[in-house]
């Protein structure tokens, strides 16, 4: 039998928690979601979005390039991730899911690129209603750590039904599951959003010739509005 | 100890099995000149004789002849074909046979069986009798059969091979039973039989058997009787294992049988079932059994089948697929209750078939500090929720498809890169083949109407397509300030039922919109989608 000693369990309770500090500052990575959810890493142009909470993106002109932000997106992981063995394909298994709730159905895959497309998940609902159960059910899960809302060609009138409460729910639920959720919409219409972008770049016919990586929308940083909710 | 069980010549004896008369005429069995390249017969390869049965050794004829020596010796010699179907047959049924007489044994080879006696305590008391029964139980298979016990399994195999060590079971045509002539087994024994021997059935004659035969080594009792130092020196290692099966002093683990199990259980209700709780208990009691099938052989699950059978005849049938190979019963009711209540049952449930498909648990090796998901099966049940309440084909990770044909794509479960890794399949056939390069057409992408927004344009006659002007009807109407275009499509055109032709147009209207416009001839006009 082992003799236990007072001091040497006193050492011992002292111990652990250095261990567990060490470790800690060793590998931040891996108590990554213990601590407080950090932002979701977005365009170098535009402010990180926040974990846990709303954000909206909204259009100032019809083409103001609000889908580039989304191809964006779906790019970001090939850049980083720093524990894949190569940096430009890493495995599947370690590549995050984005969920895309499409709010009409209007998501084209032959826009995007084949490697863009394989971390989509693409939710085609038909209606608001339906996105948002969508959302819902994907907030509660809480597996995948960013969503976007799309309701970009919903319907304003449809849009405007929705109760402020439905969107007040949805934030506690992120706030819960600790899921960024980036909704776009074609005006501002959430009011518990904790982010709110406009964007008001003006596409023209001639852009569309350009190289994607060349066009740059423009986040109107006057009217970025970061609210404590 | 160990017994063998063999059927001499087994391609042969299966031939001759249903043709008793033909035991006492000389026959041979002759190598297929079937060329495997063309499925043809060849004409060049020359056909020899592989086995042959006791009336043919007395015309001096033997395995490796061709035939036509074989017919210089004696012109009345039945040459027959092997028949693979047959012997995969008898195989099947000697396997049980075997199995009837001890759970753990090996498949040698085709007709040869090493059964270990450890698990028959009857067989190790009293082999004589234990041979006898089990000789008398293979009467049935009507084939001749040689059954020897040895203490390790490569001298059980050389004992079956000895005339003095085995026991034999012949037709002639009733059955005859023959006592071997040692009643215990003695090393001695062994010691007439050829070098030859020792190499047929193991493959193990690593040495040089010409090498042997000069040093005037051509029985298995020879060899044993050389120093093993000597032979270690001189041979090497192979040679000192073959010393050491003569003596019984190698011990080598049997390649064990094990049939293939299944993971299935099937149940036929006395009592139809008209609500989903009484169903899902006894579901729950079939994984219980299904799964504990499973940890029992080490092995988890990655998907499910579920055979509903109704009181009007119709079948309900569904596979669900599970992120991650699991063997929890829990896991695995709420994946099926998520599903079940999503059916319309159209009559009571009169039986119910689970089917677990096998898989190796934890086979993916993720990265140390990666969490790709929380919980795979959370997740799963998820999406099994989001497609019960969008419905089918409109939830999963979109694929381009490999053709020009506008809005083409095909939708993949977004689990099942995963899944496929782990169970090491292959995408079907029935999957288009993919978009092969990343080339995007648009530098803003586009965001589609579905379906296709039918509009009135004006539009008027160029060359050989229409110029729109404006668009007259749809939620985006106004002059066309700027254009791209024509841009012609078809495809298909060889094929009258999938043919499809479309000329399309990027264009933007006075108050900035960008949209695509469509035209299918004769002068069908729609809105594609809009740029954002």
């Amino acid at each position: 039998m082992t003799e236990r000693s007072p001091a040497a369990i006193r050492s011992r309770k002292s111990t652990l928690p250095a261990l567990r500090q060490q470790l800690r500052e060793k590998f931040p990575k891996a108590h990554r979601e213990s601590d407080s959810p950090s932002p979701v890493p977005s365009s170098p142009r535009l402010p990180p979005f926040p974990a846990g909470a709303l954000s909206e993106l909204t259009p100032v002109h019809p083409a103001s390039g609000l889908s580039l932000i989304l191809a964006e997106l779906l790019q970001e992981e090939r850049q980083e991730s720093p524990l894949s063995t190569t940096a430009s394909h890493p495995p599947p298994a370690s590549r995050k899911l984005l969920a895309l709730i499409d709010g009409r159905d209007s998501f084209d895959p032959a826009s995007y690129s084949v490697d863009s497309c394989s971390r989509l998940l693409w939710i085609r609902c038909r209606d608001g209603d339906e996105s948002l159960r969508c959302c819902d059910l994907l907030l509660h899960d809480g597996s995948l750590p960013l969503l976007i809302l799309d309701l970009l060609l919903n319907p304003l009138e449809e849009l405007r039904r929705i109760p402020s409460s439905s969107w007040y729910r949805l934030r506690n639920l992120a706030r819960q599951s600790g899921v960024s959720l980036l909704i776009f919409t074609p005006r501002h219409l959430i009011p518990c959003a904790t982010l709110q972008l406009t964007f008001n770049s003006a596409f023209t016919l001639a852009d569309l010739e350009r190289d994607r990586d060349d066009l740059k929308p423009i986040c109107d940083q006057k009217e970025a509005a970061v609210r404590s909710s | 100890m160990y017994s063998s069980l063999h059927i001499p010549s087994f391609p042969l004896s299966v031939l001759l099995r249903d043709s008793p008369g033909s035991t006492a005429e000389p026959t041979a069995l002759v190598s297929s000149t079937t060329d495997p390249s063309s499925g043809t017969s060849s004409t060049r390869a020359t056909p020899l004789l592989l086995a042959v049965n006791t009336a043919a050794t007395r015309h001096r004829i033997a395995p490796g002849l061709t035939v036509t020596r074989a017919l210089a010796r004696c012109p009345q010699l039945i040459l027959l074909a092997p028949d693979p179907s047959l012997e995969h047959l008898h195989q099947n049924a000697l396997r049980e046979y075997v199995s009837s007489l001890g759970p753990d044994f090996e498949e040698a080879a085709p007709g040869s069986f090493l059964l270990d006696l450890l698990s028959l305590p009857h067989a190790l008391t009293s082999p004589l009798d234990w041979i006898e029964q089990a000789l008398r139980k293979a009467t049935p298979l009507h084939l001749p059969l040689h059954l020897a016990i040895a203490p390790t399994p490569d001298l059980a195999l050389l004992a079956g091979r000895s005339r003095a060590l085995r026991s034999t079971l012949t037709f002639h045509p009733e059955p005859v039973f023959n006592n071997a002539q040692h009643s215990v087994f003695s090393i001695q024994a062994l010691a007439g039989l050829p070098l030859s021997s020792l190499q047929t059935d193991h493959g193990k004659l690593t040495t040089d058997p010409e090498l042997l035969h000069l040093w005037g080594i051509d029985t298995l009792g020879a060899l044993a009787a050389l120093p093993r130092q000597g032979l270690a020196e001189r041979l090497g290692p192979g040679a000192t294992r073959l010393h050491d099966i003569l003596h019984g002093k190698y011990h080598r683990l049997l390649n064990l049988h094990r049939p293939p199990q299944q993971f299935t259980i099937t149940r036929e209700l006395e009592h139809p079932l008209e609500t989903l709780e009484p169903l899902l208990f006894l579901l729950r009691r079939g994984l219980d059994t299904l799964c504990s099938r499973l940890r029992s052989s080490q092995r988890a699950t990655i998907s499910t089948r579920l055979t509903l059978t109704f009181a009007d005849g119709n079948l309900h049938l569904r596979e669900l697929r599970l992120p991650e190979p699991t063997c929890t019963p829990s896991t695995l009711l709420r994946l099926l209750h998520t599903h079940l209540d999503t059916v319309r049952a159209p009559a009571p449930v009169v039986a119910w078939s689970l089917l677990l498909t096998p898989a190796l648990p934890g086979e993916a090796q993720h990265h140390l500090f990666d969490r790709s998901l929380r919980d795979p099966h959370k997740f799963a049940d998820t999406l099994a929720r989001l497609e019960a309440l969008l419905g089918p084909g409109r939830l999963g990770t979109p694929r381009p498809i490999n053709t020009h044909q506008p809005d083409s794509f095909q939708m993949e479960d977004p689990l099942c890169n995963r899944t496929s890794r782990i169970a090491g399949k292959k995408p079907g056939k029935a999957q288009l083949p993919i978009f092969d390069h990343d080339s995007i057409p648009t530098a803003l992408p586009l965001k589609r109407c579905r379906p296709a927004l039918p509009v009135h344009v004006a539009c008027e006659p160029d060359d050989h397509f229409p110029r729109p002007l404006a668009l007259l009807s749809g939620p985006h109407r106004g002059s066309i300030a700027a254009l791209h275009g024509p841009f012609p499509l078809s495809g298909h055109w060889w094929n009258p039922t999938e043919r499809w032709q479309r000329i399309e147009w990027d264009l933007q209207l006075a108050n900035q919109t960008l949209l695509r416009l469509a035209c299918q001839p004769p002068g069908n006009w729609f809105l594609e989608g809009i740029y954002e």
